[in-house]
């Protein structure tokens, strides 16, 4: 028995240490590979010198907004610092990773019917996974379940979980190289292709009640002497009800039927690459017409 | 409980260490604490099914007794019926119900009386298939004389309900496993690193393995329509060895459990994908059920000591009988005739029986061998196509799209490409093919380490922990 035992702690031992070498590895690449996330590129930022505004939300701002194109046109220097599938928790995130390196004089968040919704995103989660053992990326996810201890202390478990997005393939496509050039379009992801249905689009959520993470939001960049703009982005055939993101919400415009046109949908909540452009037009009359 | 969850990694640590340190000197107590544990099991998917076990398990127990005591033929005979229509009874009502009563609504209707029925919302509890018929071969062995039955209930009990073979088999006769119960347990240092090391093969086979296939498979599945012919082939293949790197990946880690509490369990596969015709492949192929329907049903109709014809016959009836066993609906019956229609085919072109290792282990197969493997290979995954769709309709769909020959492969409509699955897969086939003449691949009583800590790093690197996936056969 006492041989068989040694056996197994040594293979429990040999598995564990596998796994601390495995977490120390796939860590370090998303530390230092090829941008798989933006938060991977905000966070190796060389420049660090103020910019004008940073673009915060979900894919509706990655996908629907072109800061090249608002620097063309006013100067003004920004990034688009939108994630797919984020919800306030993840944004939050990524504007204080943003904030330790540079500087902004004005945020402007996107914010739609997802707005109620309170906890980190399952899939906008994932992306911050890599760095969940630094305190300061871990305050922002704690509080919402033992999950994320798990993941945080039981090493690779986190990589394992979510291997889809940041397993083998991602870490060994990070390590050759492959990965996104944000710095090229200011964190602009282009969407192509046109919306194939043309029909109303109903969603179920609604607007109804207050959600605290946004005070919290309006209360960081206040003492940060930041200025912070809440917009809705464009939709197609948008029959929703977002109208108490008015009353909710200060410094608020609502652009969700600014744009009619079915060319410029990929679908009915994400812009295409003309659409993009439209929009960014409309939101600089919006937002930059007005300033000094 | 699934093997492949954390609950199950707890879980089987505590039960080994109650079993040999606190109750290892004592027989009954090792068998209660089996029982004991195995109830655990069986209710961390559903305790009010345990009943079921129960009531399974006192029938025939009861049953046996009696067939021992009773000289009477006709008596005899209704004892062993008693606990036929008991396990086919409550197969039939949890698993072929609903089935039945469609069908009849069906067939009535066709000859214009038409009925309101209702058919019932009905679980199908795990494991079903499995332990009526371990039970049903102990009351069948005792009538048969085969077999003393046994006065020890608890003995009993555990061998319904083994834990590490309750939900999906390997399906273990009374004569061969019962009397394991009996015996005194001793831990056997080499026999637990076998049943260690057979663990872990289990999982390769099931998380890294199956689980990767199974999001292609399901995926194009789910979605044929909406693929070409190409993709749809690549489809069945990807099914096929899915549904291997499932099954018997599943019994690897049953029998590698069960080693480690000093029972030796019935071997289920031996490297099934390597046959070189149909009846070889069904030796191979689920051994347990196999050689069930072989003693209990082929040869009471007289087997092949009968006329060719009727041995033809003989064979379908097994083959349909299989493919209902397996699920209740058309497309398994269907999958079941198609199997006896390829055997029958395979078995009386070829009067050549091959043994186990038809190849040397240490060669390549000839061109010869490895066309006969090729082509069995393509026929077995071909028929699952009616195994894995959910009706005739769709199976016949599946196939007259295969037809229209678009040859172009599709992107599909998955997030995750694993780029390393085609590799893997060949690994597992490599590491098979040279270990042919062994249980398993990672068979040896030598702790070979470097061996195994690969198997271990594939798991933790390429194994699917996203979520933890139900073994395909739990639904049988």
């Amino acid at each position: 028995m006492r041989s068989f035992l040694k056996y197994t702690f040594l293979l429990l031992g040999f598995t564990l240490l596998v796994m601390i070498v495995l977490d120390l590895v796939f860590t370090t690449i998303y530390h230092t590979g090829a941008y798989r996330s933006k938060i991977m590129w905000v966070r190796d930022m060389e420049d660090t010198t103020a910019v004008d505004y940073v673009l915060l939300g979900s894919s509706r701002v990655n996908y629907g907004l072109q800061p090249e194109l608002i620097e063309a046109k006013t100067g003004k220097k920004g990034y688009n610092l939108g994630m797919n599938a984020t919800n306030m928790v993840e944004t939050m995130a990524l504007l204080e990773e943003f904030l330790n390196i540079r500087k902004t004089a004005t945020v402007y968040v996107q914010v739609d019917i997802q707005y109620e919704n309170k906890t980190p995103d399952p899939v906008g989660e994932i992306p911050w996974m890599p760095f969940l053992h630094e305190e300061s990326v871990y305050k922002h996810f704690k509080g919402y379940g033992d999950q994320y201890s798990t993941y945080r202390y039981v090493p690779f478990y986190r990589y394992q979980k979510f291997a889809t997005r940041l397993g083998a393939r991602e870490a060994v496509a990070s390590l050759l190289g492959s990965g996104y050039a944000y710095e090229n379009s200011r964190g602009y992801m282009p969407l192509f292709g046109t919306i194939a249905e043309d029909k109303d689009f109903m969603p179920e959520q609604t607007v109804t009640t207050k959600n605290s993470l946004y005070t919290e939001l309006i209360r960081f960049c206040k003492k940060k002497g930041i200025e912070v703009r809440f917009f809705t982005s464009p939709y197609y055939r948008f029959q929703g009800n977002i109208e108490k993101l008015g009353t909710f919400l200060p410094n608020y415009t609502n652009f969700s039927d600014s744009v009619a046109k079915r060319k410029y949908f990929s679908d009915q909540v994400h812009l295409n690459t003309e659409g993009a452009r439209l929009f960014t037009e409309i939101f600089i009359e919006t937002y930059f017409s007005e300033q000094p | 409980m699934l093997f492949n969850s954390l609950d199950f990694a707890i879980f089987l640590p505590i039960v080994f260490i109650l079993y040999w340190f606190v109750v290892g000197k004592n027989v009954k107590a090792q068998n209660i604490l089996l029982v004991g544990a195995s109830y655990v099991f069986y209710s961390w998917w559903d305790w009010r099914f345990l009943f079921l076990i129960l009531f399974s398990t006192l029938v025939n127990y009861g049953v046996g007794l009696l067939l021992t005591k009773e000289k009477k033929r006709s008596r005899r005979k209704l004892y062993l019926f008693i606990s036929v229509l008991t396990n086919i009874g409550l197969l039939g009502f949890f698993k072929y119900f609903n089935f039945f009563l469609e069908n009849f609504v069906e067939a009535f209707s066709f000859f214009g009386m038409s009925f309101k029925t209702t058919t019932l919302d009905i679980i199908l509890p795990v494991g079903i298939s499995f332990y009526t018929f371990q039970t049903l071969s102990y009351t069948i062995d005792i009538y048969k004389k085969k077999l003393e039955a046994t006065n020890n209930f608890i003995a009993f009990m555990a061998f319904v309900s083994f834990f590490p073979q309750l939900v999906a088999g390997p399906i273990e006769r009374a004569v061969h496993f019962l009397p394991q119960f009996f015996t005194k347990r001793t831990f056997k240092k080499e026999q637990a690193i076998i049943g260690i090391k057979q663990i872990i093969w289990g999982l390769f086979k099931k998380l890294v393995i199956a689980d990767s296939c199974a999001q292609y498979a399901s995926e194009i599945f789910d979605n044929y329509q909406e693929y070409s012919s190409a993709t749809l082939v690549l489809g069945v293949f990807y099914f096929a060895v899915r549904i291997y790197g499932d099954f018997s990946g599943y019994c690897d880690i049953a029998i590698g459990t069960a080693r480690l509490f000093d029972f030796k369990l019935t071997t289920n596969f031996r490297y099934p994908f390597f046959s070189r015709n149909i009846a070889e492949y069904w030796r191979r192929w689920n051994i347990t059920l196999s050689s069930w329907f072989r003693d209990y049903i082929f040869f009471p109709l007289g087997g092949s000591r009968v006329s060719r014809y009727k041995t033809i016959i003989n064979v379908m009836i097994v083959f349909l009988i299989s493919g209902f066993w397996h699920g209740a609906s058309w497309n398994f019956i269907f999958w079941g005739f198609i199997c006896g229609l390829l055997y029958v085919v395979f078995s009386f072109k070829s009067k050549k029986k091959h043994s186990y290792v038809t190849v040397n282990p240490n060669t390549l197969p000839s061109i010869r061998a490895f066309f006969e493997i090729s082509l069995v290979f393509v026929c077995m995954a071909f028929t699952r196509i009616f195994f894995r769709t959910t009706s005739m309709e769709e199976a016949f769909s599946y196939l007259r799209q295969i037809a229209e020959f678009s040859i172009q492969l599709d992107y599909l409509g998955i997030y995750r490409y694993s780029v390393e699955l085609i590799p893997l897969i060949l690994v597992m086939l490599w590491l098979e093919w040279y270990s042919r003449n062994k249980e398993f691949p990672l068979f040896s009583v030598k702790p070979e380490i470097l061996k195994t800590s690969m198997i271990i790093l594939f798991i933790l690197l390429f194994g699917n922990f996203e979520e933890v996936k139900q073994f395909y056969y739990f639904r049988f």
